[in-house]
C-alpha cells in the first residue's frame, strides 16, 4: 500500500496527511477501486476495534484517590535520612556543637542538653545520644 | 477534552485538590480501563495499572506543563505500564480472560440492533483474541489510535520509537487483524466510499 501507485491510505484515514498531499490521496481514491477497499476495510475495522467504555468498578475513584494521596507524606522526605549512617552522626555532632555553642551566649545548658535529646530523637538516636549526654566533654 | 479544562484540573491539583483528582478519574479512567483490559490479559491488573497512572499524576501534579493533553499524557503512562508489566510476566496465557463478556454485555451506546448482536458478540470475542495475539506494540499503536485518538507522533513518544514506526506498526496490526478477521469484517464492507467519512470518530 506504500508503493507509488497507491498513496498512504491508512496514514489520510488516520488524519495524518496535510496539504496537497491528503487532496492528492483523497482524489486518487475516488478512481481507485483498490484503494476504495481499503477504505472500505478500514472502517470495518475501526467499527470493530470501537467498543464502549464501561462503568467504572464500584469504589474505584475512591480507592484511586485514597492510594494516590497517600503518598504524599513520602514525597517530602526527611532529607537527611538519606545521608549515610557517619554523614548522620556528624551532622548530629555538629548540630549539637552549634546548640552548645549558643549557651555560652546566655541559655542554660539544659535547656540545649533538652534540644540536643530531641534532636537526637528525631535523626540518629545512639550517636547523638552519646553527644547530648555529654556536653562537657565535647565542650572545649 | 479541551486543553483550558485540562489546565484548570491541573492547576486545582497542584492546589492539592482532591475533588480534581476525582473529576479526572471519572473522566479519563474509562477509556483508560478499557485499553488498559484489553493489552493486560488480567482484568484486576488492568485496574491496578490505571490507579497507578493517576498516582503518577498526582505525584507530578505541581510538574505538569500543558504540551500534550491529560488523555495523551495518560495514555502514555497506561501504556508504559503495561508494556513493562507484560514483559514481567512470564508468559501468561494471553487469552480467556479478555473482556469479549463484557462487550457482549455493553453492546453499545447506540440502539442494538438485535440481528447484529448474536454476530457483533461473535466477533468481539474474536477480535479479543485476535487483539491478544499481536506483539504488544502493535497492539498499543492500534488501541492507542483507535481508541484514545493519538496522532502519530503521540504514539510514537508513548512507545519511544519514531512516527513512521508507528505508521508501519498500524499498517501490520491492521493487515494481520484483517486476514483473521476476514469474515467478520466483510459484513462491514457495504458503506459508502467517502474517505473522510472513514476518519475515525470520536466516541466518548
Ligand atoms: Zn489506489
Amino acid at each position: 500500500m506504500r508503493d507509488r501507485t497507491h498513496p498512504r491510505i491508512e496514514a489520510l484515514l488516520d488524519g495524518e496527511l496535510a496539504g496537497e498531499e491528503a487532496a492528492r490521496a483523497a482524489a486518487h481514491v475516488t478512481r481507485c477501486g483498490e484503494c476504495q477497499g481499503a477504505v472500505a476495510a478500514y472502517r470495518a475495522l475501526g467499527e470493530a476495534l470501537a467498543a464502549p467504555e464501561a462503568p467504572l468498578p464500584v469504589g474505584f475513584a475512591a480507592a484511586t484517590r485514597r492510594r494516590a494521596v497517600a503518598r504524599r507524606r513520602p514525597e517530602a522526605p526527611l532529607w537527611w535520612l538519606t545521608l549515610p549512617a557517619p554523614w548522620r552522626a556528624g551532622l548530629v555532632a555538629l548540630l549539637a556543637l552549634a546548640a552548645l555553642a549558643g549557651a555560652r551566649l546566655g541559655e542554660t545548658v539544659a535547656a540545649d542538653r533538652s534540644a540536643a535529646t530531641q534532636l537526637a530523637a528525631a535523626l540518629d538516636a545512639p550517636a547523638a545520644a552519646a553527644i547530648a549526654a555529654a556536653p562537657a566533654e565535647v565542650r572545649r | 477534552m479541551a486543553a483550558d479544562r485540562d489546565t484548570e484540573l491541573m492547576e486545582r491539583l497542584a492546589r492539592d485538590d482532591e475533588g480534581a483528582l476525582d473529576v479526572l478519574v471519572a473522566a479519563f479512567a474509562p477509556g483508560l480501563l478499557r485499553f488498559a483490559r484489553r493489552t493486560l490479559a488480567d482484568p484486576e491488573e488492568a485496574e491496578d495499572v490505571v490507579q497507578e497512572a493517576f498516582v503518577r499524576l498526582w505525584r507530578a501534579r505541581r510538574r505538569w506543563r500543558p504540551t500534550a493533553t491529560l488523555s495523551t499524557y495518560l495514555h502514555t503512562i497506561v501504556t508504559r505500564l503495561c508494556l513493562n508489566r507484560r514483559r514481567s510476566l512470564l508468559r501468561r496465557p494471553a487469552h480467556g480472560s479478555l473482556p469479549a463478556d463484557d462487550e457482549a454485555a455493553h453492546p453499545g451506546d447506540r440502539a442494538p440492533d438485535p440481528e447484529r448482536l448474536a454476530a457483533s458478540a461473535q466477533l468481539g470475542t474474536a477480535l479479543a483474541a485476535e487483539l491478544a495475539a499481536l506483539p504488544p506494540n502493535q497492539r498499543a499503536a492500534l488501541l492507542l489510535r483507535h481508541e484514545a485518538g493519538l496522532s502519530y507522533q503521540a504514539i510514537a513518544a508513548a512507545l519511544d520509537t519514531t512516527a513512521g514506526a508507528v505508521e508501519s506498526l498500524l499498517s501490520r496490526a491492521r493487515a494481520r487483524l484483517r486476514g483473521r478477521l476476514a469474515g467478520w469484517l466483510a459484513q462491514g464492507c457495504d458503506a459508502g466510499h467517502d474517505p473522510r467519512a472513514g476518519k475515525p470518530r470520536n466516541r466518548g
